[in-house]
């Protein structure tokens, strides 16, 4: 066995320029899937939290009536949720939210709208109200008459910071209209036209004041310590807390479409993937008949003086073996590398809104434990299957036709 | 020519080396057929899913009607502009629409409603609508014995107000003119679930929804289909320039999908762009596969080089040889490719591979990842293949050229 | 658009019967005893309602469209008000019931009575640019604004600046009023920048049933081109004593 090693790393040194060039041939594939894989992963990423965590968050717990309609009566007891949420290792952060259709009304113009009532507090933790503030201040929860419009909303009503508007929210046993005057105190820009036009943020204990109820609100909205543990349905914390009252969903299934969008994205890169790997194979096996191919006359005579095919297979095998390795280990440093400096900067997809969200951070690529451990393997795995083939037909080589080939 | 005749009879010289080298030129080809045409084949079958039912391929409007759409923004007495539409050779189907918003109420409960009027035949020839019934028959577009008309509703629509087939559906709405629109229809077909994007719709049938909100002969949008989605903007043109007059008098416009849709053709354009990286990447690697054997080729033969270059070859005629050669090689792959890759990608558009799981785009359930036939599906590639193999040869051409004939003969 | 209630005319018809009756006379002048606090109350109670039976037609402008609508209208006390569509008709028999701040619409054609849910509320009134909450909602002037009287040429001027606390998108309501009878004759709405928004004219002061009142009343939003809702009272008596039953659905439905 010892010598098969050392004839195969000698045949390699042998011919230093193919054996370069098949190496250099792996290892660059071998960089391409890992840049590839961080940078999907990256890009999906991004996306997810590009739609999940500049405002709707990982996951949400609602009424179970209430997605259908968004009808504010659908509501549940808060009773101690936020806080055993809180003290859940898995999430990062909650934040409990009322939402109703609401009027709102200016010396202009009157607009329907969707009204928020947030916790200043925890909300920042978890969504990015604070960071779209694009005029006078974020949410404090100390006045009474504070309330946050989109740009576009600003323009309809044709106001401005510390204007008049007027909010008229029915109340929740349908008796009454509850109305109260606010003065702009914040203007946001999300560049999603929904939430630039149509929604208004106040402070929560306002809205349920306005509401009529100030015990049960609509939505609690939670973020996890890492975002695609939203994806894991076998996690406990969704059966927890459901009941016959309130349902706790991930954003996969709040919002579907996004969701089946990314698994087409997934199964398209995966097929191109495996016609990636395919080239790749093609031109080892290439590379591999090169070699055989040159040294038919050695084989001939090896064979000859008794070397058996099984040995000859194993030689073969051997000499892909150690290219393989060679280059999954420089391939697998480099690609490394690739992805370390592309997660430096990222790439800026910030202009484009897509199924209503836009990428707002640049895309960073993502460096994970399946780039140096699995994807390595399958390549080296996927060069020895190349070699079978030339190996198999090394071993059969007729000894004295084989020796009818000159160089 | 003779450079040609050498070149082939080289090829042929060494059957084994150039099967080799022939051999992954042809795998290569074939295998970036089918990356292409998976890759065009996707997005085709979205796009044209999701363009046929929604925005159609162009649109005729009201000028302003995409920015800002209204209820009073009409196209007016539409029949004859549509007559003319359907007379450019490269429009399949037209059909005209009508948006607005109602509130609707049943039984107990009142939920505001966005209404559809649809043509009911012309609607059935172009979008999906008729395949999206989940429940009763697609409306007829002629009242009933009562002088009420019928109406489709979508799943959620259905739901809230705890209506059925067969249920009556009141109706509430500002009319064109200003007056109280208010009637009663008789629902005939459920569209969707409560989870499908109608879900809140109600469609009515045209002439139901022209009496309902008083506005006779006008509808807001009309919705065409061409031959090939992908010409939209070109056909676009065609059409304003024919029927310019028509349009500018009538303070219309027309509009191709990929700006009706502007947000989505972005982002499907920078994930085009982004697959031109994969691209680059395919013909790197194709390259490097490549430049083995043709290396080889070449080192092996450096000695008839020298005996060559020794009888007068000028280094310029040895450059052309090799390149020719390698350029030849790639040809003859990509044609005996063809061979292959026609039937293979002529499975994918007819059959497809199947998704693990069904993927639900606009209301419509894709199954599978189709490919798509095209002259170019097939051109590209080979000219990648070709323009690879032709430019791997040109370094190894070179150093042969320049080769001394005496060093050269030494090898032989 | 929302605009507050001391501008619907239907109820500031009825009461004006009051305040003539609380100053005794109708065509005695303001005397200088009058306060301004005084005459604010006043135009508030202006509101406290008796009972009248009006026909009206309803004229509505807007760059889209033109519409006459005429309307034959029933009121008791502060709580109650019936009113029914007459012309055109392709809405006859069409009728809203107030009864306190509850509010339903009757349509003949669908045979159906349907309770204004409170998110309708604010949706505009048949088309027009009162909102249903207007018809409903009550506002004290007295209570809510801050008053000042000059005195002008055509008469007085009242201006009302709304209180900090107040509910309005107003920040300031200016109200001429003539000397003869009392009565105002322009209202306007400005926003807090002191830009006029809002004009409400009260025109053609006519005989009805003794009393003199405007007969017509334009409502024009200075901010928006070619809209204005023209209100003109044909016929108004009062004190009718109408009988609860008028104002309930099983009648709503009746008067077809």
């Amino acid at each position: 066995m010892y010598l098969l090693w050392k004839l195969a790393s000698r045949n390699i040194l042998r011919n230093t320029k193919r054996s370069i060039l098949t190496i250099l041939l792996i290892s660059t594939s071998v960089i391409i899937v890992i840049f590839s894989d961080g940078f999907v992963v990256g890009m999906t990423d991004n996306m997810v939290k590009s739609a999940t965590r500049v405002f709707s968050g990982d996951a949400q717990i609602h009424h179970p009536e209430f997605l259908q309609s968004y009808d504010p009566s659908y509501r549940f007891n808060l009773s101690g949720l936020v806080k055993s949420l809180q003290d859940e290792p898995l999430i990062a952060a909650v934040t409990a939210r009322s939402i109703s259709p609401a009027m709102i009304s200016s010396s202009a113009n009157i607009k329907s709208v969707q009204a928020i009532g947030i916790n200043p507090d925890t909300e920042k933790h978890l969504s990015k109200i604070e960071s779209s503030v694009i005029a006078g201040n974020y949410l404090t929860g100390d006045t009474t008459t504070e309330i946050m419009i989109g740009y576009l909303l600003a323009e309809a009503l044709e106001v401005t910071l510390n204007d008049r508007v007027v909010l008229s929210i029915p109340a929740l046993d349908q008796s009454d209209v509850s109305q109260d005057l606010f003065r702009v105190s914040g203007i946001f820009q999300f560049n999603t036209k929904m939430m630039d036009e149509g929604m208004v943020f106040l402070p929560l204990e306002h809205s349920l004041q306005l509401l009529g109820d100030t015990n049960s609100i609509q939505e609690v909205a939670f973020n996890f310590v890492n975002p695609k543990l939203a994806e894991d349905t076998s996690l406990q914390i969704w059966q927890k807390y459901s009941s016959n009252e309130q349902v706790a969903q991930s954003w996969t299934e709040i919002f579907p479409t996004l969701s089946t969008l990314l698994g087409m994205l997934d199964y398209t890169m995966l097929i191109v993937g495996l016609i990636l790997y395919m080239i790749v194979a093609l031109g080892v096996i290439n590379s591999m008949f090169m070699s055989i191919y040159e040294r038919t006359w050695e084989f001939g005579v090896i064979k000859a003086v008794g070397t058996t095919p099984q040995q000859i297979f194993q030689l073969i095998m051997l000499e892909g073996f150690i290219l393989a390795i060679i280059s999954a280990v420089i391939g697998t440093l480099l690609g490394l590398l690739v992805n370390y400096l592309v997660a430096i900067n990222g790439i800026d997809y910030s202009q484009i809104e897509f199924v209503g969200v836009t990428i707002v951070d640049p895309v960073k690529t993502v460096i994970r434990p399946i780039q140096y451990s699995q994807l390595p393997l399958w390549v080296v795995l996927l060069t020895l299957i190349a070699c079978l083939y030339p190996a198999i037909f090394a071993a059969r080589l007729v000894p004295n036709k084989a020796l009818h080939k000159s160089l | 020519m003779l450079v040609f005749k050498l070149a082939l009879r080289n090829i042929l010289r060494n059957r084994s080396r150039s099967l080799l080298t022939g051999l992954t030129m042809l795998g290569s080809y074939v295998l970036i057929v089918v990356a292409f045409s998976v890759q065009e084949g996707t997005y085709g079958n979205i796009l044209s899913l999701y363009t046929q039912d929604n925005s159609g391929h162009i649109q005729i409007t009201h000028k302003t009607y995409q920015d800002k759409p209204s209820l009073y923004k009409t196209v007016n007495q539409p029949d004859e502009l549509i007559s003319q539409l359907e007379s450019f050779q490269f429009v399949t189907s037209v059909t005209p629409r009508i948006h607005s918003a109602a509130i609707a109420y049943g039984s107990q409960k009142t939920t505001p409603a966005l209404l559809v009027g649809i043509d009911v035949i012309r609607e059935q020839n172009t979008s999906n609508l008729a395949n999206k019934v989940s429940n009763g028959q697609f409306m007829s577009g002629k009242p009933d014995s009562d002088g009420y008309f019928q109406a489709m509703i979508g799943g959620g629509l259905a739901r809230q107000l705890r209506l059925s087939v067969g249920d009556e559906l009141v109706l509430i709405s500002q009319g064109a003119d200003g007056s109280l629109a208010n009637d009663i229809f008789m629902v005939s077909a459920i569209v969707g679930d409560i989870n499908a994007p109608e879900r809140l719709n109600v469609y009515l049938p045209l002439t139901g929804i022209q009496q309902f909100l008083s506005m006779p002969n006008r509808v807001h949008q009309l919705i065409v289909l061409i031959d090939d989605y992908r010409n939209s903007i070109d056909r676009t043109e065609a059409i304003k320039t024919s029927l310019s007059s028509d349009l500018i008098d009538a303070g219309l416009d027309a509009f191709p999908w990929q700006i009706i849709e502007q947000e989505f053709y972005r982002v499907m354009k920078a994930d085009i762009e982004g697959n031109v990286m994969s691209q680059y990447t395919i013909i790197f690697l194709v390259c490097i596969g490549i430049l083995n054997t043709i290396l080889m080729n070449i080192l092996e033969r450096t000695g008839e080089f020298g005996v060559l270059k020794a009888i007068g070859t000028t280094p310029r005629r040895i450059f052309n040889q090799i390149v020719v050669e390698a350029f030849l090689l790639a040809v003859l792959s990509c044609l005996l490719g063809l061979i292959i890759a026609i039937p293979v990608n002529w499975y994918l558009v007819t059959v497809g591979m199947q998704m693990p799981e069904p993927v639900d785009i606009s209301g419509v359930f894709v199954e599978s990842i189709i490919g798509y036939m095209s002259l170019w599906v097939f051109v590209r590639p080979a000219m990648i293949i070709i323009i690879a193999a032709t430019m791997v040869a040109l370094i190894p051409a070179y150093r042969a050229a320049k080769l001394e004939p005496l060093d050269a003969m030494r090898s032989l | 658009m929302k605009w507050t209630k001391i501008l619907l005319p239907m109820l500031l018809v009825t009461s004006n019967l009051v305040l003539a009756e609380t100053l005794g006379i109708a065509t005695k002048s303001l005397s200088n005893e009058l306060t301004v606090e005084e005459l604010v109350d006043r135009i508030d109670n202006l509101y406290r309602l008796d009972s009248s039976h009006a026909t009206i037609t309803m004229e509505i402008q807007t760059p889209d469209w033109q519409r006459s609508m005429t309307m034959e209208m029933w009121t008791k006390g502060q709580d109650y008000a019936l009113i029914r569509i007459l012309a055109p008709r392709k809405e006859k028999g069409v009728a809203t019931l107030k009864r306190g701040n509850e509010m339903w619409n009757y349509f003949p054609k669908i045979n159906k009575e349907i309770k204004i849910p409170p998110s309708m509320m604010m949706g505009s009134w048949m088309g027009s640019d009162f909102t249903n909450d207007d018809l409903v909602r009550e506002v004290s002037l007295l209570e809510e604004y801050d008053a000042e009287l000059e005195t002008q040429d055509s008469g007085y001027k009242l201006t009302l600046i709304p209180k900090e606390q107040t509910v309005t998108v107003w920040g300031k309501i200016i109200i001429d009023i003539e000397p003869q009878h009392l009565l105002p004759t322009k209202e306007r709405y400005f926003d807090e920048d002191g830009t006029p928004m809002r004009e409400m004219r009260f025109l053609e002061l006519t005989d009805f049933d003794g009393l003199i009142l405007p007969r017509v009343m334009e409502l024009v939003p200075l901010n928006k081109d070619n809209q204005k809702t023209t209100l003109v009272y044909d016929n108004l008596v009062f004190n009718q004593s109408p009988d609860d039953k008028l104002f309930t659905l099983i009648n709503l439905k009746r008067m077809r």
